[in-house]
């Protein structure tokens, strides 16, 4: 019986701190454990990450939320990584017209795109 | 006996600390230079934790969005500096603010460094422990426009003592499923708590829904450490002079 009582504390307490806690402006699905596993998986690989983000923007917009900032120019870092520059001029555009505060960047990394 | 000398002592704690009259956190260069980009460099890591400063990326951008800002991709920043011949954090943290506004269009800086990221095994006790350090830097003056420290610290076994830890040490459970995944939680939580701490953390930013809604309260901060500064005319000219001679 206890265990019950101690989780439905914890659950209300959660509830009235966080609960009057605005609504998340962004769908941010995978990316900060994308950004972790590229850095500190083994088997990393671009292609299962694009896979997975790709995922998570399709539910963004199924969603009608907006991607958080920074996620769809990883996106296109990673297509980089794969060598697909159209895609990755996809996506990086994607960025710039989510977020025009990219542009400075996104330009510069597109100038330099091979 | 021992007891009543006890109270005694907490009773005199509580009149002294109740005297001192604590300096507001001053927002005002914060406000004059409000970015509305941040690009957040990889932090200079002072632990011993090898893989401290990378892991610590993957965990700052959606705290740091969703309080209005538009957050640059931390991966890819890392890797484009990389790639320009600057390899390393303290590099990274020497370079001009102002080269940050060409290069990356970025309003303002966030320079941290991970003074602690530590987890301790005693027996079947784990505490893990992060410490930081965050400066964030207008790129157009190279003014810093806020600084705060934080600690969070997480034992498995402890028994919390007050609630809000009981609930965010019942969230990082929750969450977490592997060691590494629980120490980037524990640092999740350190900078939760300095962004969102209402007296000293970050202001609503420009792409918050509420951010005009937000500027009442902003302008109370302000008005509060100008009241302080009027009441404490000798520490806010030492407060004042100390500034220049850091900028």
């Amino acid at each position: 019986m206890r265990p019950f009582i101690k989780l439905f504390t914890v659950a209300f307490l959660a509830t009235a701190i966080f609960g009057c806690a605005d609504q998340p402006m962004y769908h941010w699905g995978h990316y900060e454990k994308s950004v972790y596993r590229m850095y500190h998986s083994k088997d990393f690989s671009p292609s299962q990450e694009i896979m997975i983000l790709k995922k998570d923007i399709e539910q963004a917009r199924k969603k009608n939320k907006l991607m958080g900032p920074g996620v769809q120019a990883h996106l296109g870092y990673l297509f980089t990584l794969e060598g697909d520059t159209v895609a990755a001029t996809e996506a990086f555009n994607a960025e710039i017209q989510a977020f025009p505060e990219s542009k400075v960047m996104i330009e510069r990394l597109l100038r330099n795109m091979p | 006996m021992k007891q009543l000398i006890l109270i005694l002592l907490f009773g005199l704690l509580v009149s002294f600390t109740g005297c001192v009259a604590q300096r507001p956190m001053d927002y005002r260069s914060y406000v004059k230079h409000m970015p509305r980009s941040i690009v957040v460099l990889p932090p200079v890591n002072e632990s011993a934790e090898v893989a401290a400063s990378e892991a610590f990326l993957s965990t700052i951008t959606q705290l740091l969005a969703e309080k209005g800002y538009y957050v640059f991709p931390v991966a890819l920043v890392d890797q484009h500096m990389k790639e320009n011949g600057v390899t390393v954090p303290g590099e990274m943290h020497k370079v001009n603010p102002a080269k940050f506004k060409d290069v990356y269009g970025a309003d303002a800086v966030m320079l941290i460094h991970i003074k602690e990221w530590t987890t301790t095994y005693v027996v079947l006790d784990s505490t893990t422990k992060v410490t930081l350090s965050f400066d964030l830097v207008d790129t157009q003056t190279g003014t810093s426009i806020w600084k705060q420290m934080s600690t969070y610290a997480y034992s498995s076994s402890q028994g919390q003592s007050n609630l809000a830890a009981m609930v965010v040490a019942a969230t990082i459970r929750a969450i977490a499923s592997t060691a590494v995944d629980y120490e980037t939680q524990v640092s999740r939580y350190a900078n939760h708590v300095a962004f969102y701490n209402v007296n000293s953390g970050l202001l609503t930013g420009p792409m918050h829904p509420k951010y005009q809604e937000s500027k009442v309260a902003v302008q109370a901060k302000i008005q509060a450490i100008q009241k302080w500064e009027e009441e404490h005319p000798e520490e806010s000219v030492a407060a004042e002079s100390l500034e220049d001679s850091g900028s």
